[in-house]
Formats: structure tokens, sequence, C-alpha cells
């Protein structure tokens, strides 16, 4: 680096010729501020002012600039000694026009490209409003699927493109911003002993990515294929998502403008399972009472309750009592526990920014802030972040640019899911008899709601916290601090010869704290109190060195070639740190525990590569790209260090052929590549190591550690093998790529780009199960085969587009067909998660994230079998198997998405509404809500009903004996029927797989926009817009749970599960935006 | 000119980017700094003990416990367990991530380095320590994987032995273990990381003696009297003859949070899923048997109350605080046991007074152990002779005495005794369950050799059908 700066240095030469000018639009003859402004051939790039006005040095060599605008036709047009180029550009019509970032950023005109990549503008991704930039993405770009994890502030989103690419590794793309790439993982907490189980329980956590200010962000540009992302090599084998942030746009003096925009939102909760509100706490039919404890909702009617007015610590209306005991006492009531729990979530985002330049600098600077609190009581998010960005042309060929970020959220999460502090747990499990508010409308702020005088929590089971008391008592803080810098040097030697040395780094310090209260149920310690440090550090840091070789081989065929290293380090450290057993109350201090146990684990990997991209054009109508990386990686075996991606893409502009081009076809491309990608092996495995002696049995939330104290009072520790065979031979997954496609553009109106991909991914990852026998339990093979192929439409319609009324309307299809075609020897299945009964799989010859449940026992013909012994407690009632089958994916079969847009005279009006079908989801609360008697659908008890099925039953042998006469025997709807065949903790899950297929308006925004015309007597205001945005507002799906857009272990590829998961939500959005 | 320039500079840059990148891909790198990569013997030992007692105390009790009825599982998971319901994926983690990944595979591992180090007390610890966790599994599982177990990749699907064949390793390590714990010397020795006898050989060569007396009288089916001569001939020649209870073979489980015992986690983990069953209850109470309140913890209205098989009756009495507080301890053999074993043997072989006197000291014991001895109801209970003294004293005395124990289900297997009414709602047609099914993981890995089709009903080898 120091070497490179030195000899640069001595290379600085002689001045080029300054250029300025105006670029407007061909509608209106307004100015075009934003636009870009590149001197063809060198990397000497400039954006044009609020006025539309551009200054640059374009070098001697120079011989013409190339004009861009989002949604408007690049022109090139050429200098021939002109200072004052003034350029008027036409609306884009083909949108193939457009200019898109490619791999290592390099900007590339769409036309070229023979692969799909599709931009987002950063008007979208703003004007969604959305604080994690993934679901900014959402229903915008085809072949990308999104899914929130939950509706509470600071949860994670799970992003994948073209589907899961990986079996057991990552199946997120990489982000980049601003040429670096960046960390998006989701970090989770708990006793790093426990590994992944604890995703199932614990609170949300956030993916990175949503870190970013979605205000800062110029574009994105979705790199989705292998042919799009080879370049990139080893992090990029699931696509890329580009993000370009803001620039400030450069101007004659020093002309700067101020931007404000400001908004707040309103969340409520989207949808929750339906409740019973007729029967009271008890079980068969008799009533248990809170002093006792039940989690039951087995007991009598409601109405045959009075309350009998005496003093009760658990009720102010008194204890329950039969209408016989006290007549004429008060009648019992139905609390609406879930109806008062939840609150309207209120968020601020705030966001300024100032930008500006002279004739060869310039600037821009941002300032965000996010405050937001949820949708249940204590979950907030903060997320403050600071950008500056600034570059500056030293001389006509060296130019230095760079931007910092600096971000710090700051939130607190709830407990949730398989945890007995988890909030939906301990709100749906709830008799509607017992209040878990007391009483008071603030019980989240009112600790006489779930706590007695003396301290002890007040609740209607003591196995379960109060959710109340969760909220207060129970706290998960983060916070993270993090730095994200770019810094670039560009020398434009010639001017078909370029060099670019670009270093960037993110780091981040992810700390968190969390406590459980004594009397609390969850934690490691129940009852006893708890107090948790997590602390995590990543840095990330890239260097790319690129020689760009731009010639013209004659008049027809031009070159360029770019050649490019690598160099790459991503190192992650965890210190841990619980301590169990408080001594003082309500002190959360590690030094004020009895015992605690620390972890601390590091991961380091480093990749290089050496890379070159080859394109080659053919009067403007055939372009062929080819691209080859090699890259090395430390994580793999030495024998398999290095190894290749090349890819070579094609795109043929077939009516520029003479005699094609007509008015109906205004444009027709054809495009066609094929790539090899690869993704690396994880830390650390290519060979064997003893660890630290653990032991968990699945039955508890920790099981036991070392050290040990032994019978005298000292510690011992020990280390044992605990079975991971390593790899030494551990070599990269591969995916051979091919995709094909079209653009085609009518009427200059309506344009159309389809694609087909076939995405063969072998040689992958697995950590494959091992017989326990043979004293290992897994071993990591290269040895997994799957497959994605997959159709993507895109179609965009300008029905309308006149000087004050534009109507657009864009449809996004995708659909991806994902099967994994082998895993390993003897291994037809490898547990990706989920419970006993009810896990989320790989299965051979099946979709990549396969749901198997037990399932009721069918016969031959597929039908039912009804239990026909009647000496058996299951007599009537279908019988359960233990003998878990696939049910289905949670992938979906197709997804997709309907963007309008209609502005009028500055009215806008914008809506999204994606459609979603297909895909499956455990709603696991319903089957444990069926089974303590709390979900509406057991409200039907006491009723009898003649199952559908066979009559049969299974002999001494556990063989089917059945006669195939249909059943005609009746059974009741008990709570037997309920709590171990219709539902509990391990009835047959396969009813309780259910179809997510979804109608959502994702969102719908109204805004007002006073352009600078319209602003006239107001000179310091150029632009002012007003808008208000609902989020989620319609929702049309099967799933009877919460939002079918859910996750339990969140940004995993174990998705599918849903076990008393957080709420999604819907939102209402005001806002003002202002540039001065 | 210029372009001569540029070359040269082009030059220059390639050879340092490619001597940084060598630099740069350093295959230490991968390295993992947080683990080691190798482990000395007196670091494997404690972690094996600990694992081993963790599962048998726990995971791998719920169900015999509860078949046996001195437990009940009135709720979810414990609830299939009354029922009979036990799958193969219930069986997993105890087969495949405890036994054999680290409980057995750390043995064999420990026992190789303690030869190649000349250190015979590490090894005979090992083989006492393998010896009892074979002779567990197989009690529980049939024929299970052991000569070609352990070896890694050079052999990923071993071969299941056959029962017997299992029993004569238990055989053959026993005795080798007595002969290397009675070594001279050894270079290097258990001690205070030896969290069960703090590297006593003697209480290691008398806990051998005892399994080997366990593992004869088991073959009672198959071998007739041999199996009690057997395991008379082990018991003289120097089983636990102790009854103070230090020279028992437990482990003590810790306060610290990370060193709870099974039964105190499962409490707090799953509370209410477990509770005493009828028949133990019912027993205790009917004698006032001194270890009552020791056992259970009263129910509601200060009573001990038992569910009945299949009742679920979630107000029953708790398991006793002894038994599930954080440093319980998990009992592998005790004098208790070999004397129980003792009368058991000397009864059948027509040895009336020594089987009423082992009997008796068998009884007192177990009293002894838990610090109840009470002469009046002694003298009711544990003062048989030649001629009261019977088989179903011995063995409904042994079900008592062997409180949380995996034994008692090896005893009722082999005597059925006690007598067992199945539990209300069974799904096995009522048939109490004589045997775990093979995991689901063992079926899925080593398919070729996983015996197929076995039903928990189905009987092990020695518990041959009369």
């Amino acid at each position: 680096m120091t070497f490179l700066l030195i000899v640069c240095s001595q290379l600085l030469q002689a001045q080029g010729s300054q250029i300025k000018g105006k670029v407007t639009s061909s509608e209106d003859g307004n100015p075009l501020p934003g636009a870009s402004v590149v001197v063809k051939g060198t990397n000497v790039v400039t954006i044009t002012d609020a006025e539309g006005n551009y200054t640059l040095n374009a070098p001697q060599s120079a011989n013409s600039i190339i004009v861009s605008f989002m949604g408007m036709q690049t022109q090139e047009v050429k200098i021939e000694g002109q200072a004052l180029i003034n350029v008027v550009l036409q609306p884009s019509v083909t949108g193939l026009e457009e200019v898109v970032v490619t791999a290592i950023g390099i900007t590339r005109e769409k036309k070229a490209l023979g692969y799909s990549v599709q931009a987002v503008s950063g008007d979208n991704i703003s004007n969604a409003r959305q604080p994690n930039i993934i679901n900014a993405l959402d229903g915008k770009v085809a072949g990308v699927q999104i899914t929130n994890s939950a509706g509470v502030v600071g949860a994670s989103s799970y992003i994948t493109i073209r589907g899961v690419n990986s079996i057991t590794l990552n199946s997120q793309p990489l982000f980049v911003v601003d040429g670096v790439p960046i960390d998006n993982s989701m970090i989770y907490s708990g006793n790093p002993d426990n590994s992944s189980n604890n995703l199932v329980e614990g609170t949300a956590y956030n993916n990175r990515a949503s870190d970013l200010n979605p205000d800062d962000i110029e574009s994105i540009d979705v790199l989705k294929g292998g042919a799009a992302t080879a370049l990139y090599g080893l992090q990029a084998a699931n696509g890329v998502v580009m993000i370009t942030t803001k620039k400030g746009a450069a101007g004659k003096g020093n002309a700067f403008s101020v931007s404000f925009n400001s908004s707040v939102e309103i969340d409520q909760v989207s949808q929750m399972p339906k409740m019973q509100t007729k029967y009271a706490a008890g079980s068969n039919g008799k009533w248990i009472g809170p002093d006792v404890g039940t989690n039951k909702s087995w007991g009598p009617l409601l109405d045959t309750m009075r309350f009998d007015g005496s003093i009760y610590p658990w009720d102010k209306n008194g204890q329950l009592v039969t209408a016989k005991q006290k007549p004429g006492g008060k009648k019992a009531i139905a609390y609406d526990n879930v109806g008062k729990f939840f609150q309207n979530g209120i968020s601020y985002n705030n966001n300024f920014s100032l930008q500006g330049g002279n004739q060869s600098s310039n600037f821009f600077m941002s300032y965000s802030n996010l405050t937001s609190s949820g949708i249940v009581p204590n979950n907030t998010y903060d997320k403050n972040t600071l950008k500056v960005s600034g570059e500056s042309n030293l001389t006509s060929k060296l130019k230095i640019s760079g931007s910092a970020m600096y971000v710090n959220t700051d939130g607190n999460s709830i407990q949730q899911g398989s945890n007995l502090s988890g909030v939906m747990l301990g709100l749906l499990r709830a008799p509607v008899s017992f209040d878990l508010a007391n009483g008071y409308s603030n019980a989240a702020d009112q600790p006489k709601a779930y706590m007695f005088a003396d301290g002890t929590p007040r609740t209607y089971i003591s196995a379960y916290d109060n959710p109340y008391w969760t909220v207060n008592e129970n706290k998960f803080k983060t916070n993270v601090d993090r730095f994200i810098g770019s810094y670039n040097l560009t020398f434009s030697a010639l001017d078909w010869l370029i060099f670019n040395y670009r270093f960037g780094n993110d780091v981040y310090v992810d700390r968190r704290f969390g406590y459980y209260a004594i009397y609390s149920q969850g934690g490691d310690d129940p009852g006893l109190g708890s107090v948790q440090n997590d602390y995590h550090f990543n840095s990330i840091l890239n260097s790319d060195f690129t020689i760009n070789i731009k010639r013209d081989l004659t008049s027809d065929i031009k070159s360029n070639l770019l050649l490019g290293q690598n160099m790459y380090q991503a190192y992650g450290q965890q210190v841990y740190m619980e301590g169990n057993g408080l001594n003082i109350p309500n002190f959360y201090q590690i030094s004020n525990t009895s015992s605690q146990l620390t972890r601390e684990n590091q991961s380091k990997k480093r990749t290089a590569a050496l890379y070159g991209d080859l394109s080659l054009s053919f009067k403007d109508m055939l372009f062929l790209d080819a691209t080859f990386r090699r890259e090395w990686s430390t994580t793999l075996g030495a024998d398999n260090l290095a190894f290749n991606f090349p890819s070579i893409s094609c795109s043929f502009i077939f009516t520029e052929l003479a005699g094609l081009k007509n008015d109906m076809l205004t444009l027709g491309k054809l495009r066609a590549s094929y790539a090899q990608t690869a993704n690396d092996a994880p830390e650390y495995y290519t060979r064997y190591y003893y660890t630290l002696a653990t032991y968990n049995d699945g039955w508890t939330n920790n099981g036991i550690a070392f050290p040990w104290t032994n019978g005298i009072g000292q510690n011992i520790n020990s280390f044992v093998t605990q079975g991971i065979l390593g790899n030494s031979k551990i070599a990269p997954e591969r995916t051979n790529s091919i995709e094909v496609g079209a653009d085609l553009n009518f009427w200059k109106k309506f344009n159309l780009g389809f694609t087909y991909y076939n995405n063969q991914n072998k040689d992958q990852i697995i950590l494959v199960p091992l017989a326990g026998s043979s004293g290992y339990v897994s071993g990591l093979m290269n040895i997994g085969k799957m497959e994605n192929k997959g159709v993507e439409i895109s179609a965009n319609f300008i029905p309308v587009k006149t000087k004050d009324f534009d109507w657009d309307f864009t449809i996004n299809f995708s659909k991806n067909v994902n099967k994994v075609i082998a895993l390993a020897p003897n291994v037809d299945a490898i547990q990706l998660n989920g419970f006993t009964g009810i896990t989320i799989e790989a299965v051979a010859n099946k979709p990549f994230g396969e749901i198997f449940a037990n399932s009721f026992i069918k016969d031959s013909k597929g039908k039912l079998v009804i239990n026909d012994d009647p000496t058996d407690p299951g007599y009537g009632y279908p019988i359960k198997s233990d003998i878990q089958v696939p049910l289905g994916s949670y992938l979906p079969n197709w997804i997709g998405s309907f963007t309008n847009n209609l502005s009028f005279m500055g009215l806008g009006l914008t809506f999204l509404i994606e459609v979603k079908n297909g895909g499956l989801m455990w709603n696991g609360t319903l089957s444990r809500l069926n089974g303590f008697g709390t979900s509406q659908v057991t409200e039907d008890r006491g009723t009898t009903a003649t199952f559908s099925g066979v009559k049969g039953h299974l002999d001494v042998d556990n063989n089917l004996v059945s006669s195939g006469a249909a059943n005609d025997i009746p059974a009741k709807k008990s709570q037997y029927y309920y709590s171990t065949i219709g539902g509990g903790a391990s009835p047959a899950q396969d009813q309780f797989v259910q179809k997510t297929d979804w109608v959502r308006l994702r969102d719908i925004t109204l805004s007002y926009t006073l352009d600078s015309k319209m602003l006239s007597g107001v000179k310091i205001i150029k632009s002012l817009s007003i808008y208000a945005t609902g989020k989620n507002l319609f929702l049309n799906t099967p799933y009877t749970g919460v939002d079918p857009e859910t996750s339990l272990t969140g940004a995993t590829s174990s998705q599918g599960l849903d076990y008393f998961n957080m709420p999604g939500s819907k939102g209402y959005t005001f806002g003002l935006k202002v540039i001065f | 000119m210029k372009i001569k320039k540029y070359i040269w500079l082009s030059t220059l840059i390639a050879i340092v980017i490619i001597s940084s990148c060598k630099k740069w891909i350093d295959t230490n790198i991968n390295t993992d700094p947080s683990h080691p990569s190798d482990a000395t013997i007196d670091l494997i030992l404690p972690g094996t003990e600990a694992t081993l007692a963790y599962t048998i105390g726990g995971d791998m009790l719920y169900a015999p416990a509860i078949w046996l009825q001195q437990n009940a599982g009135v709720q979810s998971q414990m609830e299939d367990k009354e029922h009979y319901l036990e799958s193969e994926a219930d069986v997993d983690n105890m087969w495949k991530f405890d036994m054999y990944a680290i409980v057995m595979m750390n043995l064999h591992i420990m026992i190789q380095k303690a030869n190649a180090l000349s250190s015979p007390y590490y090894t005979g610890v090992g083989q006492v320590l393998m010896a009892y966790s074979l002779g567990t599994m197989t009690d529980l599982f049939g024929d299970i994987p052991y000569s070609e177990a352990f070896q890694g990749s050079a052999n990923l699907t071993p071969k299941f032995d056959k029962q017997q064949d299992i029993y004569a390793d238990i055989k053959s390590l026993l005795d080798s273990a007595v002969i290397n714990l009675s070594a001279s010397s050894s270079v290097y020795s258990p001690s205070t990381n030896d969290l069960i006898f703090g590297g006593d050989n003697g209480k290691w060569i008398a806990t051998a003696y005892s399994l080997k007396a366990r593992y004869a009288i088991h073959l009672s089916k198959i071998n007739g009297n041999s199996a009690y001569t057997d395991a008379l001939v082990a018991i003289s020649a120097g089983a636990i003859s102790d009854a103070s209870d230090s020279s028992d073979c437990e482990f003590q489980f810790g306060q610290a949070s990370i060193n709870n015992s099974p039964q105190y986690l499962f409490d707090v983990g799953r509370p209410g899923y477990l509770v005493m069953g009828a028949l133990i209850i019912d027993s205790l109470n009917s004698t006032v048997d001194p270890r009552g309140p020791i056992y259970a913890d009263t129910a509601v209205g200060g009573i001990l109350v038992g569910s009945k098989p299949g009742e679920l009756n979630g107000s029953a009495s708790p398991i006793g605080a002894l038994f599930k507080a954080p440093d319980a301890k998990v009992s592998l053999v005790t004098f208790v046991e070999t004397k129980f074993i003792e009368a058991e043997a000397n009864f059948q072989l027509g040895n009336l007074a020594a089987a009423a006197s082992a009997y008796n000291a068998a009884v007192i014991g177990s009293l002894t152990k838990y610090g109840v001895r009470n002469a009046a109801w002694e003298n009711t209970y544990a003062n048989e002779t030649a001629g009261t003294i019977t088989l179903s004293k011995i063995m409904f005395q042994k079900y008592l005495g062997l409180y949380l124990q995996l034994e008692v289900y090896n005893d009722w297997r082999r005597t059925g005794i006690p007598g067992l009414l199945p539990s209300a709602g069974n799904v096995t047609n009522n048939v109490i369950p004589r045997r775990y099914p093979y995991p689901a993981s063992e079926r899925l890995e080593n398919p070729k050799n996983c015996p197929a089709g076995v039903k928990i009903t189905d009987r092990v080898w020695w518990d041959k059908a009369k």
C-alpha cells in the first residue's frame, strides 16, 4: 500500500481540460439534479447539482462524456474541445440504457450485460420507510425472497436470491457498500454450549445490514446469477446486493443543498391467533384457581362462575366460585389479556443530509436518528448513523474518494419462542379467567400487575413468567458500535489505462447484556436469577487493486480488460460471561452471582484472489464478457487452497440487425451466460479438536460443563472429544449456473424481461451425521448436491406519461424450483432445526426446507385410521404414528409483486401488492394452545364428532389391523382429545402444518410534492413533500397463527417454524421531506 | 515512452502483489485458537465420568423409572413414556451424543493413551468405566457395536456385536481392570481429577468386583445356577463391603449451576413432568418406611401420594428433595446393591441363612445410606431368617433400596419382581416395554448393521422368555 502511494505520487501529471454544463430533461426542460457525468474511458465521474449543473476535469486524451440519469436514456457526447456541454436527456423507454453497478463496482450499460441485474433507486428504498434495508427491497426485484422474522422492532430479515444455494452454509447474498463487503450476520446469544438450541428461545436478533441508513442510499443493484457474481469469488456464491451510497454533486462555486426527512410511524399487531373466551382455568371441567396454579383452560364455562368478592391476591374481584355457591355474585369475566398486552409501537425517524461541492471536489454528510418502541411494551430499537463521504480530483489524473460511516444501535429485545419467559408463551397460555394485567390499564408500567407485595411473581402458573413481568424484569439489551470505511485512489494514467486501489473495513462491537430477575422462569438457573454479558467483535478488511485497459480494436470492436487483485480478512471474537444465582436482588452484575461461566471463541479467515474481466463489443450489438478469478482461502484443505471461477456471458441486441427494428418491437435483446462459483468451508474444520467437556441431554436449558468442583473444593477441568471429524481435504462448494434471458421493449411503453436459470450446486459442504458408534457424531464432507431452477419475469408498463400525469406499474414474478439431489451415503436427511416430532430438514429428492412431522396413521389407501379398540382411551380418534413424514417445504412455489405509481401535478400514489404462493409453516403455537384449551378451536369441546376415515387399530406388533370399513364411532372433542391427539406437546404434528400463501398490501404511499417552480415564492426551499405510508394494511392468508411472514430462528435457513413467535406488525407513517 | 513507464509500474505491482499473496495466505490461520488439538489423560477422565453419570441418572433413566412405576410421567413427553411411547428419536441423545461420542469414545482414547504411557491405573479406571458403560448400554439396547466401534474414519459403520459377546467383553475388561489397578506402579495416576474416587485404587477394584457380580447375575435366565455362583465368587473376591457408603461408586454433582444434577435440571426445566409412582409410594406408606419422606416430598395434605399407572395425577408427591438437589449423587454401583446380589444368589443356591443375613444387611445399608435407621422398623422388615426369607422379599426390597437406579429395570426383567400392572392408556396392548428401541440416528447412519424392526416389547438376549 505504502509502496503504491509512492509510485503513484511520482506520476502526477499535467492538467486536463475543464468541462461544464447543464443537464436537463427533454420532457419539461427542468434541470436534472443527481445525473451522473462520466468521462468515457476514465474513472472521472461527477454528479449534477440541484440546478442540473456539473463541472469536471477531463484528461486531455478524453474523447467524450457519458451522461446518465435513472429513468432517462444515457447519452454520449463528443467533447471535441468544447468547454461547455449542455445535455438534454430523453426519457428512457427501454430501461436498457440504464447504467448499473456490477461486480467490483464496475458501472456498465445494462444492454451490454449477458445476465440479469435489477436496480432499485434510492428513492424507492427511502420511500419504503423501512428501518431494515432488506425489507425495503421487498417485492422490488424478481428472484429475491425476503422474510421478516417478526414485527418487533430490531428483528432480523432473511434474504435469498434465486433460492437456497447451500444446504448447511450461508445462503444469503453478500452485501457490498461502495465496493466494500460488509457483514450481514445475525448473531444469536445464549450459552454457547447450547449452540443452535439458542435459536428457538431467547429474543429476536437483528441482521447487521439493518445498520445502514436507507436515506443514505443512492441505488441498489442486485446481482443474481453466477455470471454476475463470479468476479467476486467466494463470498458471492449467493448473489450480491450492491449498495451505492449518495455522493455530493459538484457545482460551480460552493453550491450545496440540505435535505431533511422526518417521519413518524405507528405500528400495530397485524394478525393474532384466535382465542377462546368461554371457559375458565381448570381441568376436566373443574375450576383450578391461580393459587393452586394451572396452565390448562379446561375448567367450567365462565357463565357458570361468579366472583365471591373475597380478598384474593390474584383477582381484585375475588375468587371464582360456582353460581350456586354465590348466587347474585358478580359474573365471571373473560379478560382480554391478548388485546390489552400489545400497544401501539411508535417510531420517529429523522434524517438530515448536507451535500455540495466545487469544480474538483464534492462531499456528502448525513445524520439520521431512529427512535422506536415496539408493539410489545419495553421493546425498543434506536439507531443513529453518521456518514461523511467525499471525493476530490487532485489532478486530472488522480482522484481520491472515501467514505466513513459510524452507526450506533441500541435496543432492548423481549424474550420469545420456546422459553418459559417468552411473552407469547406466557400470554397465549393464560386462561381467560386470569387477568394478567390485574385490572391495570398501564400494566406494563405497574408492578402491582405482575408482582405481589413481597416481590414474588403474580401469575397463573409458577412455571411461566407473566408477560408483564418479563418485559420489566427480564431485559436483553444490545448496543452496537460500528464503523464502515472505504478509501479509494484512482489514477487515470492514460485515457485507456486506469489504476485503482480501494481499501475498505467494517468493524463493529456488539455488546449484549441480559438478565433474568430472581423468580423468573427463563435463563440458565430458573428462579434464582442470572446475568449474561455477550460481547462480539467482528472485523472485515478488504483490499482491491485493479488495472483497467480499454482499447478500441477496430472501429466496430471495442475491448475492455480489467485485471485485479483482492485480499480479504474476516475476524470474529466472542466473549461470553454468564452468572447464575443472584445474591442481591435486582443488582445485575456478574460479581453478584453465585456461579459463573465464561466462554471465548475466535474465528479468522483470509482469502486472496487474482482476477480478470475481458469485455468485447461489436457495433453496440453484440457483447461478450469473460471473467476469471483464482482464489485462495485459508479455510480449505492444504491441497485445495486455490480454486478458479470462470464465467462467460453474451448479450445480443438483435433489433440492431437491419430489418428487425420496427415500431412495435423497439428493442430486443437476448442474453446467455455460464459461470462457476464457489462457497468456501467454515473455519477450523481441516483438523480435529478437543473441546471443554460439556453435555446437554436436550431436556434442559443448560446441561453440565467443566470446570467441576470436586469433593475437596478443587476446580477440575476437562477436555474431551465431542466427535466432530475434521477433513484435511475439504474443498469449496461449487455451483455451475446457466442463465438465458431476453429483454424486450414494445411501443416504447412496455418493457418485458425474462430470465431462466439453472444452478447446479455440487460438492456441498455438509457436516454429515455419522453413526455414533464410530465415536464421531459428524464429519465435514464435500458431498451434497442441490439444484435451483427458475424463471423470473419483470414487466414494466407506462400507460400514460405526460407533463402532469404519469402512470406506470411493474410486475415482478419469480418461480424457483429447488431440489436436494443427494446428501451423503446413508444420509437421507439433514436436520436443520426444530423440536422432537417436528423438524426442518434437507431431504434427498425433496425441496430444501422440508417440514418433517409425525402424522396420523393412514391405511394403504391413504385414509385416516380411526381407533376401533374400545378398551383404548383413544377409541374413536385418529391414531398418531411416531414416524416422521415429509409434508412439504417452507419454500414458496412462486412469489409475485405488483407496484403501481401514479403521479399527478405533484400528487403521488404508490402501492405494492405482494403475492406468495405455496410454502408451509408449522403452527406449533396452535398445537400447544389446543392442548391447554386456550385456542378458539377448543370452544367446540364437549361436542361429538365422527372422524372421517376407516376403522382400525394397531396390534401388539404395531401392525395395522383394519377392515377398511368407514368409521362410524362418535367421539367427543374432549380435553383428552385436544391435549393428546388434536393438540398438546406431542400430537401428530402434521395437522398443524399450515399453508402460508398470502396476498398483502405491503405498502401504500400517498404523497404531495411541491417543486421549486411551485415554491417560487419561497426561494430557499427547493422541494417539499409530505407523505403518508401504510405498511401491511391488508393481509389475506389461510394461516391461522400470527402473520405467516415469521421465523422462530430469525435470519437462518431453518424457516417454517412458529412456536410462540412474536406477531407481525402493520404500520402507518406520516412524513415530511424538505430540500433546501 | 509513457507506455514503457506503465509497463514497468505494472510489473512492479505484480511482483508486490504475488509476494504479498503468499504471506497473506498462511494455513496456520486455520488453526482454532479456542480449542486444543490434543488433551492429556488427566483432562479426559473427569469429563467422561460426569457425562456418564449425567445420562444414567437422567435421560437414560426417565423411561425405565416410569415403566417400573417408581416414578410416573404426568405431563408432555413424560406422559408419553407413561403410555409406553418411546420412539427411536427419544434415545438418540443418550446413545449417540453421550454414551458413544463422549463417554465410550473418550474412555477408549484414554485407555489407549494410558497404555502407551505405562499408566495402568488410568487404564484400569478406564476399563471399569468402559465395562459399566457397555453393560448399561447392552442391557437397554441388546446387541451394540463395540469390537469395531470408535475407529472414526477407518470404520464409520461398525458392526453390532451380539449381547453375549458384549458380556464376555465386560468380564474381560473387569478382570483386566483389577490387574491394572493392582499394578505396582503407574507413570500417571488418577487423583483429585477422578471425581468418583479421587484415585483410590482399592475402591475401584471393589467396584470392579461388584460389577462382575452384577453382570454375572444378569445372566440368571441364561446360565442358571452358575450365574449365582459367579456372582458370589466375584463378591467374595473383594466387592464393595463397606456399609458406610463411602466406598459406593457414585458421582457427586455440584452446587455450581454448570455442575448441577440431571434430576435437578430436569425439575427446573420441566417442572411438574414427573411425580412419584403409586407402587413405590403405596409400599413405603404401608410399612411407614423411614425412607418415604426421603424418596418423596409430601403432596397437598401433607401425605405421600403416588400416581397410579396411567392415572396422570399431577398432584401426586414430587420426587424427594435429596434426589433432585442441585448436588444430588448418582449411583453407579453400591454396597446395598452388592448385598442384594449376594442375598439373591445365595437364596437361589439354597443358602437361605446367608441370603437372609445379606438381605438384612442390604436393607439396613439402604436406611444407613439415607440416614434414617429405625430400630423398630428394622426389627420388622430387616430381620429375616432362613425360614422367612423369600425371593420376592429380596427383589422387592432391592426395588425399594435402589430407587432411581437403572438396575431395578434389569431385575424386573430377570425375575418379574415387582409385579406390575400395565398403565392405563398404554399403546403397547398392555405389554410393559422390555428394552429401548434402536436410535433413529444409528438406523439412518449405520443402516447395514443396525438391527431393523426391533420393538420395545421385544426381549434382549439374557431376558429369555420362560
